[in-house]
């Protein structure tokens, strides 16, 4: 199990187009993944759930990730939160 | 004649088509046990169903990236998301109901539950949820939804509200004009048919015209005509033939810089309202925003909008205008502008009262919002900050000071920013005009907001129609105030501009080419006239035409003489 912890760049939050690329690549891999914004679990695979979270600018959420392909699905993750996110 | 706000420039001429949503409703049937599973079965049908019609759309769309592309992908990830799935099964086996309805149901909650968070753009999600939904639930339903993706004939499009996905699938080349009750200037209706560059107007309920009827329109001014008479066609034959001409115009002019005959350059800017509204400075081949007037973004609001949500607006500004500079005016309520919840009392002079700076020196909080906003804004582009009705150097200073203290709190905090932000002020109160050189040392720009500056230096109310022949900005004073305010910010290094209607006056050019004059904010509409005015002069022409100017005696004499020379 990998846990990861990230600051949302993105200006405008996890809303539309960040939450669908996050979706988007959450679904290319087979682990399990949680992510968790002030106590709460949502479901990084779900646009709802990330809308839900409200995860504005510069709040900060973690991704408890497990299974077969965790560490490449950290990595993606990682580069989405450093680089991707914020040109959304 | 019925007007609404036009959200999208052009005129249309053409029949009404009234276009009615499909309304799927709940059929309230009640299912057994023996028929969840086919319920279930016809859940993951409609899904599917959904995603090949969605995925047909976007496959017409091409791979360039887009607004209407992005719409239909969300709502491609909401089809298939799996919180909308669960509490649609979980409706079937615990509320035994059939599939569409249980669609409708789980699809409502989630609405429900975005309109209920707090910040608006996550809020205005509850539109995409609802418009998936009522297409999952057509499909459970085995209904078609009628759409707008084929027309017979070229129509003006009335609606209650057009949706993202109906905006996506629409047989574009047979779409004259759309106008629809709901929206606004950043809806979906109003964003979509700029792109598309086809006329648009919100506020015009649907019922006030029948399919089939004739209809003219103008986009700029909201106007709408049912039926309209020989001489309303002519007058909307001859805006169109204007409009076109204009837009051929700006087409030839874009790419060509603001330059005189013998290579001096201005800049020219535009005057907007509306974060999209940026996006016009690439339209019109202009330099920048020279005037951000914020103060739309506080109106019709029941409270202050927060700082999220203006930083929010800035920044769409500051992106849409993709690196070229954007001055953001701070908030200028009062005067003619009302903002319900700052509670202005009535005043008997509103334009000499509680307005502008006046309010935001004693309302900080609300203020301080905004200056944080703006500073967060200014991390993604060049943004510059302008205050608005500054009349003595204390306020300029008390301005100065609680941006700086924003400034610390944002270092605190590890929010970015521009620390070079440039600051100016407008000038428009005769007070500073006449003694620039008090103000010049403490900012990096002046703007001239000759709309004010005219309006306090004659005394004339310009609101006033019985007075209206005494307002010119070609005063001789107002001219001498204009002079002196160029010439105190030349010796100080202090960039001048201008923002008023005199910068987007054409035959005022040479005139303020002449003072020196170094930017010319004005509505978009204004740019291609006053470049090609520009282009068309040489530096020694605009100083003869302004020597001779500064030499006349009246109003009357200055605009007749620089009508003629145009």
């Amino acid at each position: 199990m990998i846990i990861r912890e990230y600051t949302v760049l993105a200006p405008e939050g996890l809303h539309a187009r960040p939450a669908k690329e996050l979706t988007r690549l959450a679904k290319r891999f087979t682990s399990s993944i949680v992510m968790k914004k002030d106590g709460v679990n949502y479901d990084p695979r779900s646009l709802i759930g990330l809308v839900t979270a409200q995860a504005t600018y510069l709040s900060a959420v973690s991704m408890e990730i497990d299974g077969e392909d965790e560490q490449s699905l950290a990595e993606a993750l990682d580069h989405f939160f450093a680089e991707e996110v914020s040109r959304l | 004649m019925n007007r609404g706000v036009g959200v999208s420039r052009g005129i249309a001429i053409g029949k009404a088509l009234v276009y009615q949503s499909r309304v799927i409703k709940p059929t309230h049937r009640m299912i057994t046990v023996t028929e969840v599973d086919d319920e279930k079965t016809r859940i993951l049908r409609a899904v599917t169903r959904t995603q090949e019609y969605l995925n047909q759309i976007l496959a017409r769309q091409g791979d360039e990236e887009s607004v209407a592309r992005d719409l239909i992908e969300v709502q491609l990830e909401i089809a298939e998301d799996p919180a909308l799935l669960n509490k649609a099964n979980e409706y079937v086996e615990v509320s035994l109901i059939e599939a569409g309805d249980a669609l409708l149901r789980a699809t409502d909650d989630i609405a429900a539950q975005f309109e209920s968070l707090e910040v608006a753009y996550y809020r205005d999600r509850a539109a995409d949820i609802r418009d998936v939904g009522t297409r999952l639930a057509a499909q459970a339903f085995g209904v078609e939804l009628v759409d707008l993706s084929h027309l017979n004939e070229p129509v003006i499009v009335f609606a209650e509200d057009i949706t993202p996905s109906e905006a996506a699938t629409m047989d574009t080349r047979n779409v004259l004009a759309l106008v629809t009750e709901l929206g606004s200037e950043t809806s979906h209706t109003a964003i979509l048919s700029k792109t598309l560059q086809i006329p648009a107007i919100v506020g015009v309920r649907p019922d006030r015209v029948r399919s089939g009827q004739n209809v003219a329109l103008d986009g700029v001014t909201g106007e709408l005509v049912v039926e309209p008479n020989p001489d309303e066609i002519a007058i909307f034959e001859q805006r169109q033939a204007r409009f076109n001409e204009d837009r051929e115009r700006v087409q030839n002019l874009r790419g060509l810089p603001a330059v005189s005959l013998d290579g001096v350059s201005v800049e020219l800017a535009i005057n907007i309202a509306h974060p999209h509204e940026a996006a016009a400075i690439h339209e019109v081949g202009a330099g920048g925003v020279g005037l951000f007037r914020t103060e739309f973004i506080f109106m019709d609001l029941p409270k202050a909008p927060t700082e999220e949500e203006q930083f929010y607006s800035y920044k769409t500004a500051v992106e849409q205008a993709d690196g070229k500079p954007v001055i953001i005016r701070t908030l200028d309520a009062g005067g003619d502008k009302g903002i319900p919840y700052l509670a202005i009392p009535e005043e008997q002079n509103p334009f000499l009262g509680y307005r502008a700076i006046r309010v935001c020196l004693d309302k900080p909080d609300l203020f301080k919002d905004q200056l944080r906003a703006i500073l967060r804004a200014s991390a993604f582009g060049d943004v510059r900050i302008m205050f608005p009705m500054i009349g003595a150097l204390s306020q300029l200073k008390r301005s100065l000071a609680l941006l700086e203290e924003c400034k610390s709190q944002l270092r605190v905090e590890g929010h970015a920013f521009d620390e070079d932000l440039k600051v100016g002020i407008m000038v428009e109160i005769p007070a500073v005009a006449a003694a620039a050189e008090i103000f010049a040392p403490h900012v990096q720009f002046f703007s001239i907001g000759t709309n004010d500056l005219c309006q306090y230096t004659l005394a004339v109310d310009r609101t006033n129609a019985k007075i209206a022949d005494l307002y010119s900005h070609y005063n001789p004073g107002v001219l001498r105030l204009i002079k002196h305010t160029i010439d105190v910010a030349k010796q100080y290094g202090v960039k001048v501009g201008m923002c008023g209607e005199m910068a987007g006056n054409a035959s005022a050019a040479p005139l303020l080419m002449g003072l020196g004059l170094e930017e010319f904010s004005m509505s978009p509409a204004s740019i291609p006239y006053v470049k090609d005015k520009i282009r068309g002069l040489s530096m020694e022409q605009a100083a003869r035409i302004t020597e001779t100017v500064l030499k006349m005696d009246s109003a009357t004499a200055i605009k007749e003489y620089l009508e003629k020379k145009s």
